[in-house]
């Protein structure tokens, strides 16, 4: 009775931890798969049955990338287009969020339920709209033009709100008894105490802008302009390299930095994202 | 009579800590068995292993005439209200007094006579249509004795169910569980607690746990006059029993304890079992209702410094010091005109004495 | 007499005198605030009214409107509805892609998401209950599931065309589960959507699963306990507990997926191409209403039609959550 006992006990468990790893296996191969081939030749990478380890082992795809010009191009737009949303949201989110927070004024609570109603409209009513506004502007084919859409996240202002209702009062009260009017109070105290909300702004920010496509492909004309996952996609169709090796390695490469962040922040990550479903 | 619950030396370990030190246990049928004793001290973890929602390291547990070691809690035909209730919060009063007879397959006619029946039978039949967030916490307790009740079960097990409620209900409810298990329904419970008040009032029998371990087993009136030990005895009784330790001295044929700056007569008939104890460090101990205090000095009195005084109303806790950093408790009835500092004489009663070897904390006598 | 007068007239002028003073100090510091609110907020709302409200109105004017960037805005009342009307009728009577391409979309959408959205909440769902099972080493599970969630669909879809190729890894996998079954995702029409559809769900299932699992995790030990002492054996758990307190979660993940499904973009555009691919098989709404506005040059229609879409996404997850929270049990 009790070998029964112990032996459905123990074979459930390796049955949970072969479905949970077969899955997990199946959500990283893609990554491992291209990670290998990036190594491979084109020859040898399209090969069946599929290879394992490059023979040769060359790093001419990483090589054809970079003598692309467009290609480190394209990562510096990137890297400067997600540069200027973090920055924008972090600054103008923490402001606002700490002004719907902790501060009256007329229309207060009208103004953030229409923010947050904005998430609701799905972005291909807005696109075609802002892109003549953007025209207008003539700042078309222009990474601030682009950057303007997305300047201030009504979900990263959701999110400096909820964390500055979490501070206690008596933080803003102690400032205001020793005579902080209120902006001050939002740059020596709000801004310094927000440093944890602020990093969770600036990692979902960045992710979003590094890796978003249809702005900047709405956005953005020339090729010496484009965003990597544009310019990718935009290479793979025009069949830059006659090889598919490469537009591996560029996947890789537009991927990395992502992944390096994910990795090292997943706990927190992870958390956050789950926080945030829980008030959906 | 042949037992419901019995637990043969029971362990349980929690990696390096041991919750449940060899335990050994008989519950009757039809009993109301309590397991008291502080927090931590592996009562609450008894309870569940006789639930199965734990497995014991070692040792047997019999449910009747089964073995349950191995036997899974979906089928040990047990039934328990937890301390937070445990209300399934997503189903009525009625799906949740009913949950219990559709995993047993029963048809739907008979589950609605019988979920109506208890219902009727706990006073809630009211609130069948409604959701657990939307009752109080007595009434959510009802539901889940409710629950526990509806298909009678072999045992039935309580884990400290009154701690959440307010002190008056507590009252009245002690009462309502103790008539309806006992009484009404004569069903075999295992009630766990930590309020020594609950024990006595609601138990047949009593045991007293400390850190893992059964320190004794017996009914409500020999746990209290019959301490076996200094845990036992300390533990029962509110406020708790006086501990006065020393040295037994022997001096021409009488025997002295030596505690603080008193010397304090053994009564006459204690002499015979203390004797061996000559020499070595014991403790007496005193219950405070059991101490006399007298503002004048009397004959057969020792003195004391009062420093603390409490009036509670009908009787008045007297806390006073006999030297070093003795601090004892007597209960007196109505007020006494004392202040801090002052010095009082007691007495005690010297049939209601108790000896502890103090090394051992086992009662001489 | 005169002094003790002049007393009290001191007295009570200094008296009013501090309670205007004060009340200036108040309404100042009141309005004072107010306004530093409005001043912080101010950028952060007028962007965002501007590149949401204002374009989503302009949006709904323009849908009205022929118009083709350059010249003026002709009012045309309901003609791009019509328009928009018209390749639906002809679609539904069985036109080609070409000449019903927002029909082709539609359909294309709607099949695709009736496959990706139960699947992929349904596989999160289950993954969860496993990965709750008390087992060492879940932040493993957490991190490589949610890990195809913070890469870029566009970059995932290029790894996929390439697992997806005929002689690919993917069919070199199911040679061991269905021999013979290879084909060719990319470039076979019927097969396209479903190529699509399994990046999507090997995409969103892990984020969903990790949603799932902390919703789970937040159910209290002891109402499963009860429940194993009701008799409820662990699918019988799973079933009449675990799935009924989820539902919250549920409706979360069920709504995200249909909003982002419906609305899809980035995979179609890579995978099948602008145009949609072999036989439009990879066409969807979204694919139309950029190529309307940026390729036919027609921002009247394309506006009209993601009117469209904005009234399919509301609807579906109206009816949706309206119908979830109403189901028994």
């Amino acid at each position: 009775m009790r070998i029964k006992f112990k032996l459905s006990r123990i074979l459930w468990i390796a049955f949970v931890y072969l479905v949970l790893s077969i899955f997990a296996l199946v959500y990283l191969t893609p990554f491992i798969r291209s990670f290998i081939a990036s190594f491979m030749t084109w020859e040898q990478a399209s090969r069946f049955p599929p290879e394992w380890i490059p023979s040769p082992f060359t790093f001419e795809n990483y090589l054809k990338l970079f003598r692309l010009e467009l290609f480190t191009r394209w990562i510096l737009n990137s890297a400067l287009y997600a540069g200027i949303i973090v920055v924008g949201n972090i600054l103008f989110a923490s402001m606002a969020g700490y002004a719907f927070a902790r501060l009256r004024f007329p229309g207060r609570d009208a103004l953030f339920s229409a923010l947050l109603a904005l998430l609701m409209i799905p972005v291909f009513v807005t696109i075609v709209p802002n892109y003549i506004i953007v025209y207008r502007l003539g700042l078309i084919d222009n990474l601030f033009g682009l950057a303007l859409l997305s300047l201030v996240n009504a979900a990263s202002i959701f999110l400096m709100r909820q964390y500055y209702l979490s501070l206690p009062q008596e933080v803003f009260d102690a400032a205001r008894l020793d005579g902080c009017g209120p902006i001050k109070a939002f740059f020596y105290i709000a801004l310094p105490l927000g440093k944890p909300a602020i990093g969770a702004v600036a990692v979902y920010q960045f992710l979003g802008a590094w890796n978003a496509f249809l702005g900047p492909l709405v956005f953005l004309r020339t090729p010496e302009n484009f965003t990597l996952p544009v310019g990718l996609s935009f290479a793979f169709q025009r069949s830059m390299w006659t090889e598919y090796t490469p537009i591996i390695a560029g996947s890789l490469v537009a991927a990395a930095p992502t992944i390096l962040l994910f990795i090292v922040l997943n706990k927190y990550l992870i958390r956050g994202i789950v926080i945030s479903a829980g008030k959906g | 009579m042949m037992a419901k619950v019995v637990l043969k030396n029971v362990t349980k370990k929690f990696g390096k800590v041991v919750a449940v030190n060899r335990v050994s246990l008989e519950v009757e049928d039809g009993e109301f068995f309590v397991l008291l004793g502080p927090s931590g001290c592996g009562k609450s973890t008894t309870l569940r292993l006789i639930a199965g929602l734990e497995e014991p390291d070692e040792g047997e547990i019999w449910i009747g005439d089964r073995l349950v070691n191995y036997v899974d809690p979906v089928k040990r035909n047990v039934a328990m209200v937890f301390q937070s209730y445990a209300l399934y919060p997503h189903m009525t009063v009625y799906q949740n007094i009913e949950f219990p007879l559709k995993m047993a397959g029963a048809p739907i006619n008979e589950r609605r006579k019988r979920v109506v029946e208890v219902a009727r039978f706990l006073g809630i039949e009211d609130l069948l249509n409604r959701y657990p967030k939307q009752l109080s916490g007595g009434q959510q307790q009802r539901v889940a004795v409710a629950r526990a009740i509806v298909r009678s079960p072999e045992v039935f097990l309580l884990d400290e169910p009154l701690s959440n409620l307010d002190a008056k209900l507590r009252v009245k409810m002690r009462f309502e569980l103790r008539k309806l298990l006992h009484d009404e329904l004569g069903i075999t419970t295992v009630y766990v607690t930590h309020d020594q008040v609950e024990a006595m009032t609601m138990a047949d029998k009593i045991a007293v746990m400390n850190k893992g371990r059964v320190m004794q087993v017996g009914r409500p009136i020999d746990v209290f006059e019959r301490p076996r030990n200094m845990f036992v005895a300390g533990f029962i009784g509110v406020p708790p029993m006086n501990f006065m330790e020393g040295t037994l001295i022997a001096k021409e044929d009488k025997l002295f304890l030596e505690t603080g700056d008193v010397k304090i007569i053994v009564p006459e008939k204690y002499i015979d079992s203390l004797k061996p104890y000559v020499g070595k460090d014991i403790a007496m101990g005193i219950r405070p209702q059991d101490i006399i205090i007298d503002t004048r000095p009397s004959h057969g009195y020792y003195e004391a410094i009062v420093i603390g005084y409490e009036p509670l109303g009908l009787e008045s806790y007297i806390h006073f010091s006999i030297g070093g950093n003795t601090d004892y408790v007597a209960v007196v009835k109505g007020r006494l005109n004392i202040n801090l500092g002052e010095r009082i004489y007691w007495a005690f009663n010297k049939d209601r004495v108790y000896f502890f070897d103090k090394k051992t904390r086992q009662a001489i006598a | 007499m005169a002094k003790p007068n002049n007393k009290t007239n001191f007295f009570s002028h200094i008296n009013s005198f501090f309670k205007q003073k004060y009340n200036q100090l108040m309404t100042m510091k009141r309005s004072r605030e107010a306004l530093s609110g409005l001043l912080l907020v101010s950028i952060a709302v007028a962007f965002n009214m501007f590149f949401g409200y204002f374009a989503a109105l302009f949006a709904v004017y323009l849908s009205f409107f022929k118009w083709d960037y350059l010249g003026p805005m002709q009012f045309a009342g309901l003609y791009n509805y019509q328009v928009l009307f018209n390749d639906l009728v002809r679609g539904f009577n069985g036109a080609p892609y070409f000449l019903a391409p927002f029909f082709t979309g539609l359909r294309n959408i709607l099949l695709y998401t009736a496959i990706v959205v139960p699947t992929q909440t349904i596989l999160a769902m289950i993954l969860a209950a496993f990965a709750n099972q008390k087992i060492k080493g879940v932040q493993f599970y957490k991190v490589s599931y949610f890990l195809p969630a913070v890469t870029c669909p566009v970059i995932v879809s290029l790894i996929f065309i390439w697992l997806f190729m005929k002689y690919g890894f993917i069919n070199y996998i199911f040679q061991f589960i269905a021999p013979g079954f290879a084909p060719d995702w990319i470039n076979d029409k019927n097969y396209l959507l479903y190529a699509i559809a399994i990046v999507a769900i090997w995409g969103t299932s892990g984020h969903f699963m990790v949603s799932f699992l902390a919703a789970m995790q937040s159910i209290p030990r002891d109402i499963y306990e009860a429940a194993m002492l009701d008799g409820a054996g662990s699918i019988r758990r799973f079933i009449y507990i675990t799935v009924p307190m989820l539902k919250p979660m549920i409706i979360y993940v069920v709504v995200m997926g249909l909003i982002g499904t419906l609305q899809m973009f980035d995979l179609a555009w890579v995978m099948a191409g602008p145009s949609g691919g072999p036989g439009g098989s990879g066409y969807t709404m979204a694919l139309d209403i950029y190529r309307e506005a940026f390729i036919n040059l027609r921002p009247g229609v394309a506006a009209a039609k993601s009117m469209f879409l904005f009234s399919l996404i509301f609807i579906s997850t109206y009816i949706f959550q309206r119908k979830f929270k109403v189901m028994p049990r």
